[in-house]
């Protein structure tokens, strides 16, 4: 069982991953809006606002996608295909997409803890 | 991050007479040129003034951290200007400014500048040790005294 989290600067792209990890079985996710560490920074601590020319031409918010997914070979089909939708991270300031594998899972898909 | 890494004695200047904050500006960009940072005074100047209509960086506390990211500079360099009487500097706080600390780094590698702009944040927030860099007497003192704020942080 892992935890996909996508972090997207901006929301281009955002509805194309959302219905490419639909089409491959994701069915459930949550978007979070967020904003940078740099751009806060620059916004709003006088000392870092020289920062602001640096960040010209981002978003200044993010968008975060977290999905629970149960099984390895899917993990890895969501992982390839949120990286193909966007046009390759590596390639860009596309963000930034990672996993993490979960100890616990408590959700009304699951069976009640024992006692 | 260990600041006083990057700021040499010599480029530590004690109650300096100037006036204003484009003054402050001016010669700090004439000292920085003439230190052998391999950047001609204009540039910097431009630099400079340009930072600080993005905002003031007199961040308040009596402290002025003029600072600009200059292509063609290699690496992070400080410099420490004590003031000789405390001038208007813009200041977020309305205060006039008595110590001036200028930073100047390499574009191509941001993240040194921030984390020195986020270690004097830091430190600069304690008015006795800004009071004590004023009264400082020797170059040797403002640097001793840096040094050792920054390592009661590390201990």
């Amino acid at each position: 069982m892992w935890l996909l989290v996508y972090i997207l600067n901006g929301d281009r792209y955002l509805t194309e991953v959302l219905e490419e990890l639909l089409e491959i079985g994701v069915t459930g996710a949550s978007i979070l809006d967020s904003v940078g560490m740099l751009h806060f920074l620059s916004q709003e601590i006088p000392i870092f606002a020289g920062f602001r020319s640096i960040l010209k031409g981002t978003k200044p918010y993010n968008k975060i996608v977290i999905s629970v997914i149960g099984d390895e070979q899917r993990l890895e089909q969501a992982l390839a295909t949120i990286d193909r939708t966007v046009g390759g991270i590596a390639n860009g300031k596309r963000g930034i997409l990672f996993s993490l594998p979960l100890e616990h899972l408590i959700s009304p898909e699951t069976k009640p803890l024992p006692g | 991050m260990a600041l006083v890494r990057y700021l040499k004695p010599e480029h530590i200047y004690i109650h300096c007479p100037l006036e204003t904050k484009d003054g402050v500006l001016e010669w700090l960009s004439m000292v920085v040129a003439e230190s052998g940072i391999g950047i001609p005074q204009e540039s910097l100047r431009e630099k400079l003034f340009e930072r600080e209509q993005t905002m003031s960086t007199g961040i308040g506390n009596a402290v002025g951290v003029p600072h600009a990211l200059v292509e063609g500079i290699k690496g992070l360099h400080a410099y420490v200007v004590t003031l000789e009487k405390p001038i208007p500097f813009d200041a977020v706080d309305r205060e006039p400014v008595i110590v001036v600390i200028g930073l100047f780094g390499d574009p191509d590698t941001p993240n040194l500048s921030l984390g020195a702009l986020a270690t004097l944040g830091r430190i600069l927030r304690d008015e006795r040790f800004v009071q004590s860099l004023w009264k400082a007497r020797t170059k040797e003192e403002v640097h001793r005294l840096l040094s050792e704020k920054e390592e009661k942080k590390e201990s």
